[in-house]
């Protein structure tokens, strides 16, 4: 009888825990392409359309995008009405507008040289009332970038939606958020309380194919999360937006999602081109990149608060002790991005 | 009589030669005497313990007259008296040569001793020549030796990843699934493991493949010249055979590892009739996941086993008849994240007759399953996404010499497929994910081929083959028509035609030609040339940069051609110094039509119409390979370099169908330069150091060059034409150092290998990703796989 065996000993191992670091790659031959952002939807609204070049990589701040100015911007529906949008900053065009639910509608937007942009014409439908918003709050704990262990508590918003049977409907979530800031440090004589504007839902996305499930009821689809702090000590009052869109805008969006979602793991998808809904015609090759959306929408509000988060206390940013250190804005919260001394009229005291 | 004559299995397989030994010079009888029948006969015997060795093979070593030794190690070789040179071998032996010169009958008795010690893998030995001699370039047998100095991952030899050391075999990168031959896909190899169709070759992402090392004989790639029993594939056939369990006594073999274990345990059925060999492997990395600092990792889990077992019978002195087969399964889950597994079963029977002295028949019967699963087990959309492919395989193969220059073989196979591509269904009952399910695709590969193999003089060796292929997609399916003037979309669809159950949907037919010569200049040189023709039904159909085990495979339908491949290959070799310096230089070129390519963004899980998003272009690859091999003394040298490209073009009546503007542009596995070296270094009686070192350019990436912003996402990446850019170049140092072995007596054997892999700890990108935080620049980000050294102390011991 032969007996082989091996031991392996004193091996240091740490197979698959892979490791993540930014290196320097040589990207050369690099174009702006011509982009647009924009947006019409079925509520009478001012809505902007944005005309930009797309920021080169490795080249100044990839977030300041250079304003193509001097165009000429509109948007025409089937039945032959046309809006004219203004430009009101570099770079964006607004108008007062409705869009009605079965039109379609398309931009046109002509270049000072001549280009002519085009967008495919896309049908309004409509958007199904939101039935309700709820919230849930999870303690999570991950691997931040810098590699350390953090244990956080999040709020996760979800929106339950009932929509007609034997429809098909392209869903999309975004919310905004306005809360509510005490001053506060030591020895203050008065003290203001501002409302701030937050972007709460920057880089999210959350869209929905009702195809993918039974029955005729969106049942408490999570669609936002954002960290439970200070900023729902007092009152956090989410405006949230339902927007029912085309299957090509969301193909569009998934599409975005995926480019936006790779991070070198096995499964990810060669990157591609995210392909709009915009066409130079003149140059058909040429690649317009942005979408511009045509929506139905609806909305709904939801006012988080310790009582409605069932939290006892929610630690506020500000407090009077002099143990505590004092945030500049603890002294005056009109320092902060976005922030307002008028109480909303909406606001639950 | 050549009663024991196993024609068939020796003639192509067995390539046992000497090594290191002395020639035995045998002379009987004078010279001058008329030509005729004469017997050489008697025992082949252990040389140490006189035991004797039944089916040891004597054999002249032209193949053309051979005998294999009874129960009772007698042996008896008939054959015209003359001059010849005879090979002696025995399974764990090392192989005897002798020069013969016999005009009478004569008896000899040859011992033989116990060779090299085999190792983990035990792989035949080529004869010293073979590389000039062969007419077939582009065939590498891998040998023990050249197995056990490749690099070392955790002290474990493995079969793969010996075979990217070898010129023109490459991967995509560390824990990418399969290999790359001369720039082909990964989907592009025929694999084979005793006749079992293997569809994935990978365990653990590919950090092991599921060969069992301590049941492996013999592992072949065919990666240019292709023989036309082989088809169905466009790049390359790899054929590994496992060794036979032991006729005589029982065996245990086994190994305990950190992270994984392994048994093998052989003997007789019926003593010198029937063997049986079994093995088995698991893992265990769960512990060591456990120690990660990264809570990702923490939460991840990784597990493999696999069985395989094999059992030989020896009917009569002419038949002989056998099973093999083996079990797999894998299980991976990253975080609370994704999770997959995915397993192979599959088992294969074979039964070869000698009819005669110059026939032989070999029959062949495979059926097998591969099926994998991903899990999403995030949140309240839990759901498993399976995807299964079933095949049958018969195979029906003759042999016939018909005489010392000429030589047939003729055969007939059939492939069966039945494609299950995707079946999706919620987890739980909370989940709301819809049950969906694409229904089965069926498709039917019949080949008849047909091998000549002559001599013209001692100069001209000519492997002619050709074989004719009819690929039927079978029903029951529906068939969408799309308006052919547009692109093919959901919306183009015009009308559908059905097909009943086995009814044929369409046919492809074609031959696929094969041809091998070579002109040997002299002894030491020689010139080999090979033109062959493949077609490929079925493709792994994957998005992502390399391949994965879930991938599923697709038939070629209605929609989807057959791929077809034309290989040409020219090579130099020129041996040094009695053959112990061995060069090679080889320039290939080939081309490949209706190539699978994806849209971006392809949606490949469930869609009902996949041709929608698939594309069709063409594919070349070409490359000179430069080899340098010193294989004996006290330093030992193996050098190869490899310039390739591989390089695809899709050119389509829109932009939207095509990729990069119908320029050509470069594969995911184009690595121009590839330089491998192995340096083996004898450093006393009793050590030895082993050197790698590899270095590939880095393979190609999409990058983004521009970015823009839409609703509320700050940054969406504008991306290059397809794999414009590079990611870093892969470069690797590992050692290995044994001292051993010792204590050599009775069998018994101890030895210690330190080994060091990735020296210094070079961090190789599998993959770079670019992102962006909020209101930062987007950044390139590498992930490495395997980022710093791992050192191992492998301690063996036998006895």
């Amino acid at each position: 009888m032969r007996l082989q065996k091996y031991v392996l000993g004193l091996s240091i191992l740490i197979l698959l825990s892979s490791c993540i670091d930014e290196i320097k790659l040589d990207i050369d031959n690099a174009t702006q392409r011509i982009a647009i952002d924009g947006l019409i939807a079925d509520s009478l609204d001012t809505y902007t359309i944005q005309v930009f070049q797309s920021a080169i990589i490795g080249v100044g701040n990839d977030n300041v995008f250079e304003p193509i100015s001097g165009a000429s911007v509109k948007v025409l529906d089937d039945q032959g009405n046309s809006f004219d949008f203004v430009e009101t900053e570099a770079g964006f065009y607004a108008a007062e507008m409705q869009g009605i639910v079965g039109r379609s509608y398309h931009t046109e937007i002509i270049l000072a040289d001549g280009t002519t942009i085009q967008s495919t014409p896309a049908q309004l439908n409509a958007s199904p009332p939101i039935k309700e918003i709820t919230s849930k709050i999870e303690d999570i704990s991950f691997t931040d970038v810098g590699g350390n262990a953090v244990a956080q508590s999040n709020v996760t918003l979800s929106a339950t939606t009932e929509f007609p049977a034997n429809e098909e409907l392209f869903l999309r979530w975004r919310a905004l958020g306005v809360y509510e800031f005490h001053e506060a440090y030591p020895m203050a004589i008065s003290t203001k309380v501002c409302y701030v504007q937050n972007n709460v839902d920057l880089n999210n996305l959350k869209i929905f194919d009702t195809r993918t499930i039974d029955g005729n009821t969106i049942e408490e689809e999570p669609f936002v999360t954002t960290k439970l702090d200070y900023r729902f000590a007092f009152q956090y009052a989410f405006l949230v937006r339902q927007y029912a869109m085309t299957e090509a805008e969301y193909k569009y969006w998934e599409t975005v999602n995926d480019v936006i979602s790779i991070d070198g793991s096995l499964f990810d998808p060669p990157p591609g081109t995210v392909r709009g809904n915009l066409r130079n015609i003149n140059d058909p090759n040429e690649e317009i990149v942005g979408y511009f959306s045509v929506s139905g929408i609806s909305t709904k509000r939801f006012f988080a608060n310790p009582q409605s988060l069932n939290q006892v206390f929610i630690e506020p940013r500000c407090f009077e002790s002099p143990f505590r250190p004092t945030f500049p804005e603890c002294m005056d919260c009109t320092t902060i991005l976005n922030s307002n001394l008028d109480k909303p009229d909406y606001w639950i005291p | 009589m050549l009663k024991h004559l196993l024609l068939f299995l020796f003639s192509f397989l067995w390539f046992s030669m000497l090594n290191a030994q002395e020639k035995v010079q045998l002379s009987f009888g004078d010279a001058n005497a008329e030509t005729q029948e004469v017997r050489l006969y008697g025992k082949i015997i252990d040389q140490s313990t006189n035991e004797t060795l039944p089916e040891a093979i004597i054999s002249t070593n032209n193949k053309l007259y051979y005998a294999i030794a009874d129960e009772k190690g007698n042996y008896e070789l008939i054959l015209r008296s003359g001059i010849y040179e005879l090979e002696i071998s025995y399974l764990g032996y090392e192989t005897l040569s002798a020069q013969l010169t016999i005009y009478e009958d004569a008896t000899y008795d040859f011992q033989l001793s116990e060779g090299v010690t085999l190792g983990e893998v035990t792989v035949s030995q080529k004869k010293k020549d073979d590389n000039v001699t062969s007419s077939i370039a582009g065939i590498e047998q891998l040998s023990i030796e050249q197995l056990e100095r490749q690099s070392k991952l955790l002290g474990e030899t493995d079969v793969l990843r010996s075979l990217q050391s070898i010129s023109g075999v490459s991967s995509t990168g560390e824990g990418a699934s399969g290999f790359n031959v001369r720039g082909g896909n990964t989907d592009e190899n025929l694999i084979f493991q005793d006749g079992n169709l293997i569809m994935n070759p990978v365990h653990a992402l590919g950090f092991f493949s599921l060969f069992h090392p301590d049941m492996v004989d013999q592992v072949t790639l065919y990666k240019g010249g292709v023989p036309a029993k082989y088809g169905g594939r466009l790049s390359s056939v790899l054929d590994v055979r496992l060794r036979e369990g032991d006729q005589q006594k029982f065996s245990i073999k086994g190994g305990v590892g950190l992270a994984t274990s392994r048994l093998a345990l052989e003997g007789p059925i019926i003593k010198n009739k029937v063997s049986f060999i079994i093995g088995g492997r698991a893992s265990y990395f769960d512990w060591i996941l456990k120690q990660a600092d990264n809570l990702d990792v923490n939460k991840s889990e990784a597990f493999f086993y696999d069985l395989t077992a094999k059992v030989d019978a020896r009917l009569s002195p002419t038949t002989k008849f056998g099973f093999s087969g083996f079990a797999t399964q894998d299980e991976f889950q990253f975080s609370d994240e994704v999770k997959f597994d995915y397993s192979t079963t599959t088992g294969a029977v074979y039964l070869k007759q000698i009819i005669g002295e110059k026939i032989n028949l070999n029959a062949n019967l495979n059926i097998g399953s591969y099926q994998s699963s991903l899990f999403d087990i995030r949140g309240t959309n839990q759901s498993q996404f399976n995807n299964q492919i079933d095949y049958a395989r018969a195979s029906l193969m003759g042999y016939y010499q018909v005489n010392d220059n000429y030589s047939l073989e003729v055969g007939a196979e059939q492939n069966r497929y039945t494609v299950s591509p995707g079946k999706l269904s919620p987890l739980d009952e909370n989940s709301s994910i819809l049950a969906d399910e694409l229904p089965q695709e069926r498709g039917q590969e019949t080949a008849l081929f047909l091998e000549n193999k002559l001599n013209l003089g001692d100069k001209i060796e000519i492997l002619a083959g050709l074989r004719y292929t009819i690929y039927q997609s079978l029903g029951a399916d529906q068939v969408f028509l799309y308006d052919e003037n547009v692109p093919k979309s959901e919306l183009t669809i015009i009308d559908s035609l059905q097909f009943g159950a086995n009814e044929t949907i369409i046919d492809y037919t074609g031959f696929e030609p094969r041809l091998a010569v070579r002109y040997l200049i002299n002894e030491q040189n020689s010139i080999k040339l090979n033109y062959n023709r493949s077609f490929q039904f079925f493709s792994q159909i994957s998005n992502t940069a390399s391949a994965t085990p879930i991938d599923i495979w697709q038939l070629s339908n209605y929609h989807i051609r057959p791929q077809r491949a034309d290989n040409f290959s020219v090579g130099y070799y020129r041996n040094f110094q009695d053959n112990s310096i061995q060069t090679n230089l080889t320039l290939f070129y080939r081309t490949i039509q209706d190539l699978i390519e994806y849209k971006d963004f392809a949606q490949l899980l469930l869609n009902p119409h996949i041709e929608t998003d698939l594309l069709v272009g063409e594919g070349r690859a070409y490359g000179l390979e430069v080899s340098f091999t010193k294989s004996t003394g006290k330093h030992q040298l193996d050098a190869n370099y490899t310039y390739s490209r591989s390089l695809r073009q899709i050119v389509a009546t829109t932009t939207q169908e095509s990729v990069s503007n119908g320029n050509w542009y470069p594969s995911n596995f184009d690595k121009p330069h590839i330089f491998n070296l192995n340096y083996f270094i004898q450093t006393s009686e009793k050590t030895n150091l082993s050197i790698n070192f590899t270095y590939s350019t880095g393979r190609p990436t999409t990058a983004p060059v521009s970015a823009y912003s839409s609703g509320n996402i700050l940054s969406i990446p504008v991306y290059s034409e397809r794999n414009q850019y590079r990611i870093p170049d892969f470069h690797r140092l590992d050692v290995a150092y044994t001292i051993g072995p010792w204590g050599k007596k009775a069998g018994r054997e101890n030895s210690i290998t330190l080994s060091i892999y990735n020296v210094y700890f070079r961090k190789n990108a599998f993959s770079v990703f670019f992102r962006q935080l909020p209101f930062q620049s987007i950044s390139a980000n590498r992930v490495a796989v395997l980022g710093s050294a791992f050192p191992a102390i492998t301690y063996n011991f036998k006895f």
